[in-house]
């Protein structure tokens, strides 16, 4: 754990900003390779990347605001959660490359693995700041926090999952996959939201942060719930669409 | 489907190719106004704190709106720096010139002792200049 680069020790970088910063680099840098081959001239969507990616910001600190404080509590702090964005980014990118006259569901599949490498770097950052950590990891292995972190304030000097670079790993493999599967393209949005909702719901279960409440009968953390409302949602438009493909080259056969 | 691609300086028009976008080339401005951009939020906050901290510790009467003055040209200059950082291809000339306003902005703010914001002035300022130089190539519709 790292939350400043020091330099000089005059200069104090924050980790997570800048690895937040160099995951939107590279997703961008990726981007920009990656659309080149649909595209003539992928420029064309940085004025939607750009507000999507500030909006995302915004509905990231709103969701956990409501998580944390809303009808519930009281003293919400100032962080974030990644739903929040996600939820907010597709809405606002779908909405800006429709009225761009782009195709909704194409738009989202060339920007899919650039979300998923961002997001990993962002996990990187989480864990040099020490946010988002695991529970205590018993006899598996952990990482022991330093003095003075917030899981050491809440569990103390003893090892917890490093949860945050499981979800790293997870985010980089999906991002190779979905990279290297150019075949699949029509499908890496879909693929993409299975496989992260999946992810998610699982390594929810060893986070050990506060998590805030969406619905205090439900058991579950927030970002389970969202996950499992993602994954159902994604899994219906996809057999939904699978079908009309299915009639139109029917159709298409028939006549 | 990728469509024609040519340096800027080979471009000669003709009547099919009235559709014709200059777009920059290089991706370094982008890189560093994102970088910049992002550092630029937690270095807004802290020069609103130090001046406001500061100001406080004088005795002076309108410390908080000084803060607030200083977030919010702070904040602004890096929102402006990670917008035009991310259009330097899309129109060089101008997002360069949108560059070095906001690292003139994030830079004042140097003034409260907001050593990040050096970093974010710093990176705005060669993202700009880098901005204007870059060669340009036309992309035929």
């Amino acid at each position: 754990m790292n939350p400043f680069i020091q330099i000089f020790d005059v200069i104090s970088i924050p980790s997570y900003n800048l690895l937040a910063g160099l995951g939107i680099v590279t997703g961008m840098l990726f981007f920009e390779r990656d659309a080149r081959r649909y595209l003539t001239d992928p420029t064309d969507y940085y004025l939607p990347i750009v507000i999507t990616v500030i909006l995302s910001f915004g509905g990231a600190v709103l969701l956990q605001w409501y998580l944390e404080s809303g009808i519930h509590r009281g003293g919400a702090g100032f962080s974030m959660t990644f739903y929040g964005g996600l939820i907010t980014g597709v809405a606002v990118f779908s909405i800006i490359s429709r009225i761009m006259g782009k195709e909704v569901l194409h738009s989202l599949n060339l920007f899919t693995p650039s979300l998923a490498i961002a997001h990993a770097f962002g996990r990187i950052g989480c864990f040099l700041a020490g946010c988002c950590y695991g529970s205590p990891s018993g006899t598996a292995p952990g990482v022991v926090y330093p003095t003075g972190s917030l899981p050491w304030m809440r569990y103390g000097a003893i090892p917890i999952h490093p949860v945050q670079l499981y979800e790293a790993g997870g985010l980089v493999l999906l991002f190779c996959a979905l990279a290297l599967f150019r075949k699949g393209f029509h499908y890496r949005f879909s693929i993409y939201a299975v496989t992260y909702g999946i992810l998610r719901f699982a390594l929810e279960f060893l986070r050990g942060d506060d998590r805030g409440i969406l619905f205090e009968s439900i058991p579950l953390s927030p970002a389970q719930i969202i996950s499992i409302v993602f994954v159902v949602s994604v899994l219906i438009i996809m057999i939904g669409e699978k079908k009309i493909r299915s009639n139109l080259n029917l159709q298409g056969l028939s006549s | 489907m990728a469509g024609q691609r040519r340096p800027a300086h080979y471009y000669y028009p003709d009547k099919e190719e009235h559709m014709a976008k200059i777009r920059g080339t290089s991706s370094a401005p982008m890189i560093l106004g994102i970088v910049g951009g992002l550092l630029g939020i937690p270095a807004s906050f802290c020069a609103g704190a130090c001046v406001a901290g500061i100001g406080g510790a004088a005795g002076s009467a309108n410390a908080s709106e000084m803060g607030s003055f200083y977030l919010g040209m702070c904040l602004l200059g890096s929102l402006l720096g990670l917008v035009f950082g991310f259009l330097s291809k899309r129109s060089p000339k101008f997002s360069g010139l949108m560059l070095i306003l906001a690292a003139m902005m994030t830079g004042f703010t140097l003034i409260a002792g907001n050593m990040i914001a050096l970093i974010c002035a710093v990176l705005f300022l060669v993202g700009g200049a880098m901005s204007f130089a870059q060669k340009t190539e036309v992309v035929v519709e």
